[in-house]
């Protein structure tokens, strides 16, 4: 379960691009300490925590916070813009996850399973690919990259939407708003 | 670009979900306007947004745990296992991995499976697998394995199960085919186990190569019964069968999302669209694999399961002769019946295609048989078997002959010599083995017979397919649909079938509450002799996309102990907005009460939120409605006088509304007064004695005042529906942008009003007449018959609904107010019952606030530039006449050349022994006319019958909209501000006038007294004919108005501009009470518009003037006018 799929250099350049678009300054060491102490957290949830039990990513999430909060006297711009990188990174950890775990079984003991044809079921109306999300999620972004966004805060750091908007710097409405779209325009990827 | 367009996507897509489900489609298809891209875009999102209430939902860390917690769960060889001592690992599936070990306590070698920890953690689900796995292991059926232990060991769950060598058919496979004999050998073996699973309710769900095992010695054991349920959300997984709400329910508030439960390859079309599943799931899987086997591939494959999801939902499988050269058309008949994605039309029980397989396996074993022993190809004579073998076609040999005898052909007589051929040479042999030949021989005469039977049916089912395409294009859709099923028993997947099914078919899912009960339908769809066929059986709700020939139907949901319900239901394609649309699904949620709570003769409606839909409503609020019962019939004649013969009209306590007349309050005593029948006593003013007039007991009971109406609903236990809950039961908020809509459905041109509605008919009906007029709730003649005082009240008056006999079809959306002690012939009741609700049901009072308008007299000069635009030529008539003799007139049927080189057709009826030349009626009808819902001929007859036989002849033009010169499909009325609406009524006045020019070339009329005879929309249309032409010497008009909203009407076609120059004396025959037209609001200040010499007579009563004043009123207005009729 130590199987990183990407270098974290280059998770961290794709961090900081994403950062000097909001023209911010942050170094590469904070981003550095910000993923690992992300990927700690949730590799510890999703070793120790039972399925079933309600995962609750924001508290992963907070719980990173105030541990490098606490440890670090670091002048985030602001907690907003903590949550705003922790939900690409959380995207990135989880998609990774995803990754490691389509490859082990594409090598190993279940190679006898049709797997191009196996079916991840989401137990929900949808069905959906976890890898097949992140691939539309960067189209989406391609079209407006503010509804990827809030895709990541919402799904991938359990945001919810008064915390959204907070991050966001935007109206509950307008998150309502654009959940909906990001929501029929992913679901309309994912399915045709 | 790009960019811009997005934005317009993201903004009508939000504006249209801010709106009403029903409002989207056409909000979306105004903002698009010509930008198909866009539209399909929004429409797309749409469509997907509709879907997507759950999706990402769940955080998605959940999902990424579940995959890890099933990595964790591997045990290694030698570790111990509770009593089990793992030996090694040897598969693993969507629901766990599956180990070889050794009962240690048992000494005996058995399978693991390990359950992942997020299924075994919901009791819930553990506790109806148990019970599920231990009955299909109880079962103890040969081909299912047997399960020793479900358990629970180191907080791990797990199943023991009977360990078998072999192996599992994947393993067989290897993307090779089988060879057919095995083929059928495996699915028959696991078609026997599904059918002993099924018949205990037990269904398997994932039935696939992995889960079939096959031991050395051929047997097959199934695994893995009721495991692939606990992947499924609890309710889904409750019962054979689910009602689809309930599963979405389910599906929505189960959270707990990654879980692969299936290959996509094997999953059934309901499966994949994640809709509850039944037994014909099995089938269909079942059918897969034994595709597999037979082709060596999979019948829908795909690079990823979405590709595969979506052939299964869309494509049809290549036919299975294409990769194997064993396979032959019985084979893939089968293997296609068990792919049939609608599971209506699949085989209905494992059992079924279990017979069939076996039937296929014993008729190869004798052909083999036949062609060891004789040489000659039976297959290569009969010209490769094009046949067609699904269960009814594959029957025995015997009845096979039977049903052919005197089919006699050419192929048949060949085979016929071939037996005596053979028994002649086997004859030399022992008895025994001639009774084996003779057997064999005539096993063969009967396959070839059927072989030839077949080849019959295919050819003349190929023969009927553009009969289907002819009866669809006709609307036939019944005949159409019947025929199509026919002959897809022997001609499957034709593609020009294929794509008439969605046109001539519904879908129909019957849920009830609660479920089990019988669903019968009864189709709209009389003989010559207005026979109906009799309901049929359809299934037991739930009942799940069941199809059925589109159209018009009764439907029954009856459960014993429970009120019984009918309903009218409705698939007609709709017709407006520029196009025909495939309506959505029929769903109906059926609620049923127990009997005992529904009255006879009740029915109930369901409750919500509610506003008003019909075209004419007094009001916009929307209010609450809690379930209620509604009277299914008017009250009756027969069931008044019980209230009468009870001292009804004696007893104060059912008259709690307090009379008030003109304004002034009543006593009791004074009001009650007012209730005499025509010999005085309190009753109907149309009773005599207090006795109803004879025969008509089960009539409706008719001129009762509003009070009456209320105290009968009080002496019952019930009240008077509101108008809110009288329009849910009659109408339950439909209409229709195109047409009227009425309690069946949209009323469209040319569609009957027999066995629907009493409108046209000269009185009152029995209460229970016209089952296919019945409400979406059941309720009988809400349409029609008479009109019903609802319970509200409003600054004008109560409410009367729904139209009466005597009057067109569009007063089914009129909404009359009349004072409490108004009564009518047209007018009755009947009642309500509230069940326990809260709320006022909508029994508010509603105001009517119109404002009442002055218009001024336009000017000559300005009425003399807008008369020009009705200039017309008067080119050459070209009349031709057809003449048909009645005992009461003759009518000739003329055509001439009319407006925009279209051929005109009118109407004129002549008197008989009246000496000629006649004065002449020129009628314009009412709306019901203008849009092709009654015929012209037959709006004479009805108005004016009574001037034809006093000997004034009638002239009535047919005008376009009109039946016999009805617009194309899908035409919109133009916007009446618009040039386009201009050139409609000048075309229009160019028809009539055309036609006055015809009536002048006669010598048989006196084309000095032609009259124009107006009522409602007539008269509108007669405001500008008669100021155009002044060929008219008198005009007599009813039901006229106009509204203030009128005054926006593009200036060559503004009644208002018209009015003033209307020459001839004009009368106006004018009800107090005009629900259209109102008499302050819209009739008076039209009246001041009108030139003299100018009269109105006011009656008490609606917009639809009663018959007989109305052809008393012109008959006394024409004879004053024109003069009184010549006779002799």
């Amino acid at each position: 379960m130590t199987n990183k799929a990407r270098p974290a250099k280059e998770i961290t350049r794709g961090l900081r691009d994403w950062s000097d678009n909001r023209g911010d300054d942050s170094d590469d060491a904070l981003l550095k300490l910000v993923y690992r102490e992300l990927h700690r957290q949730a590799h510890r949830y999703l070793q120790k925590e039972r399925v079933g039990h309600t995962l609750q990513t924001t508290a992963l999430v907070h719980e990173a916070y105030l541990k490098l909060v606490g440890q670090k006297s670091v002048a985030w711009e602001s907690r907003s813009h903590f949550f705003a990188i922790a939900a690409t990174m959380m995207r990135r950890i989880l998609i990774d996850y995803a990754k490691t775990k389509h490859r082990v079984r594409r090598g190993g003991v279940y190679s006898d399973l049709p797997l191009e044809n196996a079916l991840t079921i989401s137990a929900s109306e949808t069905d959906f690919d976890l890898l097949a999300l992140d691939e539309a999620l960067d189209r989406l972004a391609a079209k407006e990259a503010h509804l990827a966004k809030v895709v990541e805060l919402r799904f991938f750091s359990g945001l919810d939407v008064v915390e959204t908007a907070e991050v966001l710097g935007i109206s509950e409405s307008t998150v309502k708003r654009d959940w909906q779209m990001a929501k029929a325009w992913l679901h309309r990827e994912l399915t045709r | 670009m790009a960019d811009d367009n997005w934005q317009k996507v993201r903004e009508i897509f939000h504006s249209a979900l801010g709106r009403q489900p029903e409002e989207r489609r056409r909000f979306v298809h105004e903002a698009c306007g010509k930008n198909k891209t866009l539209l399909a875009e929004v429409e797309s999102l749409l469509s997907s947004h509709d879907g997507a209430d759950s999706f990402l939902e769940a955080p998605a860390i959940a999902e990424v745990a579940n995959v890890i917690e099933a990595e964790q769960k591997n045990l290694e060889a030698g570790k111990c296992f509770g009593h089990y001592e793992i030996i090694e690992q040897i598969g693993a599936g969507g629901m766990g991995e599956v180990y070889l070990a050794k009962d240690m306590r048992l000494e005996r070698k058995t399978a693991i499976k390990i359950l992942p920890g997020n299924v075994a953690q919901d009791e819930e689900r553990m506790r109806r697998f148990v019970r599920e796995a231990k009955s299909a292991s109880a079962l103890n059926h040969p081909n299912i394995i047997t399960i020793y232990e479900i358990g629970e060991t180191d907080d791990t769950h797990f199943i023991a199960t009977e360990y078998i060598e072999g192996d599992t058919l994947r393993e067989r496979l290897k993307g090779s085919p089988v060879n057919l004999k095995s083929a059928l050998e495996i699915a028959i073996q696991v078609a026997s186990a599904l059918d002993a699973a099924h018949r205990t309710g037990i269904v398997h769900r994932d039935i696939k190569p992995e889960n079939v095992m096959i031991r050395p010695d051929g047997l097959v054991k199934i695994l893995d019964f009721g495991i692939a349920k606990l992947s499924e959300p609890p309710a889904a997984a409750g019962g054979l069968t689910v009602n689809d709400s309930e599963a979405a329910t389910a599906i929505k508030a189960y959270t707990s999302p990654g879980m692969i439960i299936g290959t996509a390859a094997y999953m059934s079309p309901e499966q994949a669209r994640g809709l509850a599943v039944d037994a014909r799931t099995d089938v269909w899987s079942l059918g897969v694999v034994l595709y597999e086997m037979a082709a060596g591939r999979l019948p829908f494959e795909g690079q990823t399961s979405s590709d595969v999801i979506s052939g299964i939902l869309q494509k049809e499988p290549p036919a299975l002769t294409l990769f194997s050269d064993e396979a032959d058309a019985r084979l893939d008949e089968i293997v296609t019946k068990a792919l049939t994605k609608d599971k209506e039309e699949r085989y209905q029980s494992a059992k079924d295609l279990f017979i069939d397989l076996k039937r296929l396996k014993h008729h190869r074993d004798v052909e083999a048989e036949i062609e060891r022993t004789n040489p000659t190809d039976l297959r290569s004579t009969q010209g490769g078997a094009q046949s067609s073998g699904i269960s009814k076609s594959i029957s025995p040999p015997v009845s096979l002959v039977v049903e052919i005898t005197g089919n006699q052909t050419a192929n048949q007589t060949i085979v016929a010599d071939k037996r005596i051929t053979i028994d002649s040479t086997q004859e030399k042999s022992g008895s025994k083995r001639i009774v084996a030949i003779v057997t064999a021989a005539v096993l063969l005469a009967s396959i070839a017979v059927w072989v030839v039977w077949h080849r019959r049916n295919l050819s003349w089912a190929r023969r009927q397919v553009p009969q289907i395409e002819a009866l669809s294009s006709n609307g036939d859709y019944f005949a159409a649909y019947d025929l199509a099923a026919e002959i897809q028993t022997y001609l499957t997947n034709d593609p020009t079938i294929t794509r008439l099914m969605p046109t001539i078919s519904d879908m129909l899912t019957v849920t009830s509450e609660p479920s089990g009960a019988q669903v019968y339908l009864k189709r709209f769809s009389p003989d010559v002799a207005g026979n109906f066929p009799p309901r049929q059986l359809v299934g037991t709700t739930p009942i799940k996309d069941l199809r059925i020939a589109r159209g018009q139907y009764l439907l029954y949901v009856e459960k014993d102990g429970f009120a019984k319900t009918a309903q009218t239901i409705s698939g007609t394609l709709l017709r407006g907005g520029g196009m025909t649309s495939i309506p959505p699904p029929l769903t109906i949620e059926q609620k049923l009460l127990a009997a005992d709570r529904v009255p006879n003769g009740m029915t109930l409606v369901t409750g919500g939120d509610y506003r008003l839909r019909a075209w004419a409503r007094p009001t916009d609020a929307k209010v609450h409605l809690d379930a209620f019962l509604i009277d299914q019939y008017e009250v009756s004649n027969q069931a008044y006088k019980e209230f009468i013969n009870a001292g009804g009209y004696l007893k104060k306590q059912y008259w709690t509304y307090p009379f008030i007349k003109d304004g002034k309050t009543l006593t009791w005593e004074e009001g009650i007064q007012e209730f005499k029948d025509r010999t005085g006593l309190p009753g109907p003013r149309n009773w005599s004695s207090q006795n109803f007039p004879e025969g008509k007991a089960n009539y409706p009971v008719t001129d009762v005042s509003w009070y009456e109406a209320a105290a009968y609903a009080a002496f019952r236990g019930k009240q008077l529906p509101t108008i809110f809950q009288w329009e849910k039961a009659a109408r339950n908020g439909m209409v229709s942008a195109a047409t009227n809509y009425l309690p069946w459905g949209a009323f469209y041109p040319g569609d009957t009003l027999e066995w629907r509605a009493n409108f046209e008919g000269d009185a009152t009906i029995p209460v229970d007449s016209l089952e296919f007029g019945m409400s979406p709730f059941g309720a009988y003649n809400m349409a029609g018959n008479v009109s019903e005082w609802c319970l509200n009240e409003t600054s004008e008056g109560f409410i009367s609904a729904g139209g009466a006999w005597g009057e067109p079809v569009y007063t089914f959306a009129n909404y009359g107010r009349f004072p409490g002690f108004y009564t009518s012939n047209k007018r009755g009741f009947r009642c309500a019952m509230n069940l326990g609700g809260t709320g006022n049901e909508g029994n508010l009072r509603i105001e009517i606030n119109k404002e009442i308008p002055v218009y001024s007299r336009s000017s000559d000069q300005d009425f003399a530039r807008w008369v020009k635009a009705y200039d017309y030529v008067k080119s050459p008539l070209d009349p031709q006449l057809e003449k048909q003799e009645t005992d009461a007139w003759t009518r000739e049927r003329i055509t001439f050349n009319g407006a925009n080189g279209e051929r005109a057709i009118a109407y004129l009826y002549l008197p008989r022994n009246f000496p000629r030349p006649l004065q002449v009626i020129h009628l314009l009808p009412a709306t019901d006319v203008e849009v092709g819902q009654r015929s012209a001929d037959r709006a004479a007859e009805a108005w004016l019958a009574t001037e034809i036989k006093s000997g004034r002849a009638v002239f009535i033009v047919v005008l376009k909209g009109y039946i016999e010169r009805l617009r194309p499909a899908g035409y919109v009325e133009p916007d009446q501000t618009t040039a386009e609406y201009r050139d409609k009524m000048v075309n229009w006045i160019t028809d009539l006038r055309r036609g006055l020019d015809y009536l002048e070339t006669r010598n048989d009329i006196d084309s000095k007294k032609i009259a124009i005879c107006g009522p409602s929309s007539g008269a509108a249309t007669g405001l500008i004919l008669a100021a155009v032409d002044r060929r008219y010497a008198s005009v007599f008009l009813a039901a006229a108005g106009i509204r203030k909203s009128n005054t926006q009407w593009i200036a060559e076609a503004n009644r208002v501009n018209f009015a003033p120059h209307v020459r001839g004396p004009i009368l106006i025959l004018q009800g107090r009470y005009d629900e259209n037209l109102a008499w302050k609001a819209e009739f008076e200040p039209l009246y001041k518009l009108l030139s003299e010499p100018k009269r109105f007579i006011l009656y008490d009563g609606g917009h639809a003037p009663p018959m007989e004043l109305f052809a008393t009123t012109i008959h006394r207005w024409l004879d004053e006018t024109l003069g009184p009729v010549k006779k002799e």
